[in-house]
């Protein structure tokens, strides 16, 4: 951090030294425009989103501030929650069985139009009580089964909120490693 | 035409051209740079022009109804395009053992049909990533390769 406001007022001194009132206005214009694109506002709202609902510390006062009011949240493991009461329940219920429960960004959001594109991982340890709602079937208190595993997720919003949020789950990882799932034959 | 469109273009063609009903492999030739990664969930992944010829191949060779479609608009920013599709196939071919979770013996008669979400990178109007995400719950509980416990 150091270095880099060193750098700045470098670079700030070299522009004053050389005159340049007329490139400090454009580089000021290019490192922070005047308006910020609808794809760059919305990717900023995911961005706190993920770590707010998803990452390792959750406040899920995040839910009355960005979620819509019928807000629907589905992934491929999971029943589909409609509404902030629904989608608190969720997430309560998912920290409660995992209490480590962790994801993050695993690349950078692609964002156009009304729609954001996240990659990510994550995962936790089912220390908890019993747990079912995953769809495929329900794991007993404190398995101390772990899971860890990737994800695309597509959020769609409107004014600033999020309207839908739709994820599919490498289930096949996270199943197997929490014994839900076996090869067969 | 915006590079974003103009590879949504591209990607439009090599879902209907490489995933449709009616796959004509010359599509790799033309729309896949040489060392183009083909990497999918329920998939080794593959590298090059002839390992993804030969993936394509012995997939429809076992599943010969083999189709993929678009199930939403694609989504793009920069070098990226996303795509969701669905689609699947009968294994009436020989018997297949590209998917990671196990094998199939010959013409089980199964389907498959289960959905997915893929990220494309493009650079100079040619794919070079193909990273896709399939509902592997869905698809090998159908083929009876997987089973809830």
């Amino acid at each position: 951090m150091i270095q880099l406001i060193n750098r700045r007022n470098a670079l700030r001194t070299g522009l004053l030294a050389s005159g340049g009132l007329a490139v400090l206005s454009q580089l000021g214009k290019a490192a922070s425009p005047l308006t910020t694109s609808k794809e760059e506002t919305n990717k900023a709202i995911v961005g706190r989103w993920f770590t707010d609902f998803w990452g390792k510390t959750c406040n899920l006062g995040i839910v009355d501030e960005l979620a819509a009011p019928d807000m629907l949240l589905r992934y491929s493991l999971h029943k589909p929650r409609r509404g902030r009461a629904d989608i608190k329940a969720f997430m309560f219920g998912f920290r409660q069985a995992f209490p480590n429960l962790n994801f993050w960004g695993a690349a950078d959001l692609i964002a156009e139009g009304d729609n954001v594109v996240g990659r990510w991982e994550g995962g936790g340890t089912h220390t908890g009580p019993a747990f079912n709602d995953f769809i495929i079937g329900s794991l007993p208190a404190a398995t101390g089964r772990k899971m860890h595993f990737r994800g695309t997720t597509v959020l769609r919003l409107k004014d600033g909120k999020i309207v839908e949020e739709i994820g599919l789950d490498d289930g096949v990882t996270a199943l197997l490693q929490l014994g839900l799932i076996v090869k067969a034959g």
